[in-house]
């Protein structure tokens, strides 16, 4: 593949040939802003955020979805795009509810009365993404301060069906990316879009309340909204008033997959935050105890080690192996014909809550008297499915809610006096090609299914573990038709 | 239903998915949700998938129609031949505005977009049926009527 | 005065249209045996270099460079697709054409379907003209029961109420029983069309006009109208003209001959205001234009547009501005919503000029439309978005006064 040459922002840039714009512009360090595109998903160029000027046409060429050609020209950050990207803007946040344009705190709408690190301290702002929110940020940096039309009272009414998951449609700026996420990557079919031009709406399934819809509480649609328009439900006022008190004992989990996230959002590099960090700052807050997950971890993977050593070697079909909640819901809804094959084993977070409840309480010599609360931070949003259903666990935080918690009660991570992780109860060992099929999974979008031997009994069996509800949905079916090469599935949503 | 549904659909099943839809709305009066479900078996999609595509459409309708249903063409050059007129005699004689449905729920005004027969306008479709050349005194003898052709 | 030329409505009431024999009686099918016989490429070529038969759709895309791509194009599977989708506001032509004389239409697409190598034709009809559906699927049966097809199918599908399945990509996509909104353009059609294969997309006139060039050749086509848009172009008049109508006439006819001779005046004798040419999506041409020919550059020299071949007549008894709420309420209507300025703009382009209409609107109204219409002609996702302000534009540069004297008075 031979490279082309073009000129962006009057810069000769030398590009891939095939490669977009977007692509172009980023290898070479020039920002173009964009909304509704998200790797590893086909650009939709719905948002028109990220259009450009393209010498030689008339109209704004979308970045993202705009192949380079040889001499072309560029102009990514012109006055005529600027003053484009304004109006767009401007026109979304006329039909999207406006608690976030508007600062109580400081009773002004305008972008420069709002100095940005006074902002996001602030917590009288209504919205759910209170200062992550990607329209938001455009919004400010392009200081959209006026909005020259009728703004329309919120329209939709916010579906709480589900417990966990929380749809609040005037928040909707029609980027697709749950419709894609939930349709192409996990498969579910429970979100849509509908209607036609300015009715067009994202809903679940023929315009049902999310919980009646396939809707399997993955959470992934969650990780994905550029905005606060589908969310988890916000517990984290309760959370701190539970950890305040004096009348509760409050034990957490902390996952590490919540540090990657949390240092994005703190500003700060990943190798200067660990999990003592996050130990310490819960403390500060009044968390009585917090752990690491691998003691919960290890035994819930020995739950599924034990399965596998008692049933893998004689079983005729393959068995299906999840530690995820939505993933088990996933196969009683499409496969259930499978339902019988699948086991389902602990995740951390349930053996957390079973640790504490059954084990730890008398370990720890836990004030009878005194309630229980139990906290499990991670970013695997589909954990707060399974909260919900089973009451595994009596808070579920992602990395994002943390941040907020912390900003609010002034944990500054980038100071704060590292604390260990509390211990109780021994990590079970697992042999490696066990640890190896059994690690949690990290969901990303365009991820290959990962295919492994794995011991068991004397036993080399074929294994493979798929990383999204789609890997699930092409694994399954090749159970169903009997066409299937592995004797070990582990799907995860 | 759900019979007919699934016969409708495998004798049209070669057609297009619009073709479908019109042939299901005929049952009806409009697409049902367990016509939409039998249609995404029978096609190997989702109910999501079906309702995203048919949701589309303006001629496709998902509750059921008035018994009268007028709508008048919006277009421009309906406009310029002088469908304003014609729509305030409806909405005088029928006692709605357009977009509205009459408290006994027999007759709905609505707006249509150009129907191709700019030669003859100001045009209305009533249940379906062409109707052009209308001029007030033609639209409220249309409302007399009942909706009858004239 | 220039006459009326009949090349695509030859057969109009002449023959029945139901009856493939007439039409084989008046000649047809001729052009299809010839083509036949004809190598591929010259065929295309005819088409191509000779004839320079534009797309009469709209867009005006050479019909030869575009069946020169498809057949081009790598693979044994290829489409041909007529777009019988006409819903431009003032437009009825293709409605005339498949009324009086399907048989023309179908050939064109056989004749299509030979050049490039199709053995799969759609019509994409659209859902308002039902008796037409049902007449097409009558002429196909009949063309297969005389071996006219080969071993090439051509269905019909049906439209179900939208604008924007006219444009070629949104009509593919409803073909392929998804939601009509229009793909991103590279690739285009003739390279990944219908199931991302290549596919040609031409109007219902277009292909009308390809048995008789065929039959005649390219050079007496080419003799006919404007060099730039040769040919004739069927026009369709409506408003306040007295004979509203079809007509065929050669492409250097003027806006003139159309209205005053074709149309017979304004009704009442009432003086003339402005003449849209192409339907809601161009903008309203001068009076002191009227003797510019209709042909692609001549109007494009004066900032207009032949599209698809519509004219509005207007006289001088409306405030424009009225005229305006139909079309922005319209362009509203029919926006697909996959784009944020469109989707957006249109509702808010539509409210605006609403207000104003209404009396209720104040010069910053006036400026907002201004940036609006500036900002969605050139950041919306496709022709649609980037033209649906293109006659509010035209309005406010041709009858500032209109606006003026709708605005509220200013507080003293």
């Amino acid at each position: 593949m031979s490279n082309v040459n073009i000129t962006i922002n009057d810069k000769p840039v030398s590009a891939a040939q095939g490669c977009t714009i977007l692509e172009a512009a980023t290898s070479s360090g020039i920002r173009i802003p964009t909304l509704c595109f998200l790797k590893g998903l086909v650009p939709h160029a719905n948002c028109r955020i990220c259009v450009v000027e393209v010498e030689g046409s008339r109209t704004f060429q979308p970045a993202c979805a705009t192949k380079v050609s040889e001499g072309m020209v560029i102009h990514t950050d012109s006055p005529a795009v600027r003053q484009s990207r304004k109006n767009t803007l401007e026109l979304l946040l006329s039909r999207h509810s406006v608690d976030c344009h508007h600062c109580l705190r400081i009773g002004s709408s305008k972008c420069d009365d709002l100095d940005p690190t006074f902002c996001e301290m602030c917590f009288f702002c209504d919205c759910v993404r209170e200062g992550i929110c990607e329209l938001q940020a455009l919004a400010r940096e392009y200081k959209v301060d006026i909005l020259p039309y009728k703004l329309q009272p919120e329209l939709y009414s916010i579906d709480l069906s589900t417990e966990c998951i929380v749809r609040n449609p005037n928040k909707c700026i029609k980027c697709r990316r749950c419709v894609d996420v939930c349709t192409n990557v996990q498969t579910v079919h429970a979100l849509s879009i509908v209607n036609r031009g300015s009715d067009i709406q994202v809903m679940p399934s023929m315009g049902k309340p999310l919980a009646e819809s396939p809707c399997v509480q993955c959470g992934r649609c969650v990780q994905v909204c550029p905005t606060g328009a589908i969310h988890g439900l916000d517990k984290k006022d309760e959370l701190i008033y539970h950890t305040h008190s004096y009348t509760t004992t409050t034990i957490a989990q902390v996952s590490d997959d919540v540090l990657d996230e949390l240092a994005k959002l703190s500003k700060m590099k990943r190798s200067e935050l660990d999990i003592c960090h996050i130990v310490a700052g819960l403390k500060k807050i009044g968390v009585d105890y917090v752990v690491n997950e691998e003691v919960a971890l290890s035994r819930g993977q020995a739950m599924a080690a034990q399965c596998l050593a008692e049933n893998a070697a004689t079983c005729e079909r393959p068995i299906i192996i999840t530690s995820s909640h939505a993933a088990a819901q996933f196969v009683n809804r499409y496969f259930p014909s499978l339902s019988g094959n699948v086991f389902s084993y602990d995740s951390a977070q349930q053996q957390f809550g079973k640790l504490v409840r059954e084990n730890w309480s008398q370990e720890i010599k836990l004030e009878p008297s005194k309630k229980i609360y139990t906290i499990s931070v991670t970013s695997n949003n589909d954990n707060k499915g399974e909260a919900t259903k089973n009451g595994s666990v009596d808070f579920v935080i992602n990395a994002r809610e943390l941040y907020r918690i912390f900003l609010r009660t002034g944990v500054n991570l980038k100071k704060i006096k590292k604390v260990d992780p509390d211990i109780f109860g021994v990590a079970v060992e697992l042999a490696p090609p066990m640890m190896r099929l059994l690690a949690p999974v990290v969901w990303e979008i365009g991820s290959s299914v990962e295919e492994m031997d794995v011991t068991v009994g004397g036993l080399t069996l074929k294994a493979v573990v798929g990383k999204t509800l789609g890997h699930a949905r092409q694994l399954l079916e090749q159970v169903k038709n009997e066409t299937s090469p592995y004797q070990i599935i582990k799907i995860s949503a | 239903m759900k019979e007919k549904y699934v016969e409708i659909i495998r004798e049209y099943k070669r057609e297009s998915l619009l073709d479908v839809l019109h042939a299901l709305q005929e049952v009806d009066g409009y697409v049902t949700s367990e016509a939409i479900e039998e249609l995404a078996e029978e096609f190997g999609s989702t109910p999501a998938r079906i309702y995203e595509s048919a949701s589309f459409y303006s001629m496709i309708r998902f509750a059921p129609p008035s018994e009268v249903t007028i709508q008048i063409c919006h277009s421009a050059p309906c406009h310029v031949a002088g469908a304003v007129e014609v729509i305030h005699a409806l909405e005088d004689e029928l006692g709605i505005r357009m977009g509205e449905t009459t408290s006994d729920g027999k007759y709905k005004l609505e707006y249509v977009e150009c129907l191709g027969q700019c030669q003859d306008s100001p045009c209305l479709l009533v249940n379906g049926i062409l109707h052009t050349r209308i001029d007030p005194e033609k639209g409220r003898e249309l409302v007399r009527k009942g909706g009858v052709r004239l | 005065m220039i006459r009326e030329m009949r090349i695509v409505l030859r057969n109009a009431g002449k023959i029945n249209p139901a009856s493939i024999d007439d039409y084989i009686s008046a000649g047809g099918y001729k052009a299809l045996k010839k083509a036949r016989t004809m190598d591929r490429k010259d065929l295309i070529g005819m088409l191509e270099r000779s004839g320079n038969l534009r797309g009469r759709g709209g867009a005006g895309f050479n019909t030869g460079s575009k069946w020169g791509s498809a057949f081009q194009a790598e693979g044994p599977e290829k489409y041909v697709i007529c777009n019988a989708d006409e819903g431009e506001p003032g437009t009825y032509k293709d409605r005339i054409i498949m009324e009086n004389d399907p048989h023309t239409v179908i050939e064109g697409i056989l004749i299509c379907a030979y050049a490039i190598g199709a053995k799969d034709c759609y019509i994409y009809c659209r859902g308002e003209y039902r008796d037409i559906n049902a007449l097409l699927k009558l002429a196909i049966m009949q063309a297969r029961e005389k071996g006219l097809c080969d071993d090439v199918e051509i269905r019909v599908a049906s439209g179900a109420g939208s604008y924007v399945c006219g444009e070629e990509t949104a009509l593919i996509e409803s073909l392929e029983g998804k939601r009509g909104e229009p793909r991103l353009k590279p690739p285009f059609p003739t390279v990944a069309g219908f199931r991302r294969k290549p596919t040609v997309v031409n109007n219902v006139e277009t292909f009308a006009s390809v048995p008789v060039i065929v039959e005649k050749g390219a050079d007496w086509f080419r003799a006919i109208g404007s060099l730039n848009y040769p040919g004739t172009k069927l026009i369709c008049l409506s408003g306040d003209v007295v004979h509203r109508g079809s007509i065929e006439v050669p492409t250097n006819v003027t806006i003139r001959d159309i209205v005053y001779g074709f149309g017979g005046g304004i009704q009442d004798g009432r003086a003339i205001k402005t003449v849209q040419v192409g339907g809601s999506s161009c903008g309203f041409i001068s009076p002191e234009h009227l003797d510019i020919s209709v042909d692609f550059e001549s109007m494009r020299k004066i900032g207009g547009a032949l599209g698809s071949g519509a004219v509005m007549v207007v006289d001088d008894n409306h405030n424009i501005v009225d005229i305006l709420v139909s079309i922005s309420e319209f362009f509203a209507h029919e926006s697909c919503g996959k784009c944020a300025p469109c989707r957006e703009g249109t509702l808010r382009v539509a409210e605006l000029v609403k207000r104003v209409a209404d009396g209720e609107g104040i010069q910053a109204d006036l400026e907002q439309i201004r940036t609006l219409a500036d900002h969605m002609s050139r950041s919306c996702f496709c022709a649609l978005g980037q033209s649906a302000t293109t006659a509010i534009s035209s309005a406010m540069s041709l009858f500032p006064n209109d606006f003026q004297s709708k605005l509220k008075a200013q507080e003293v």
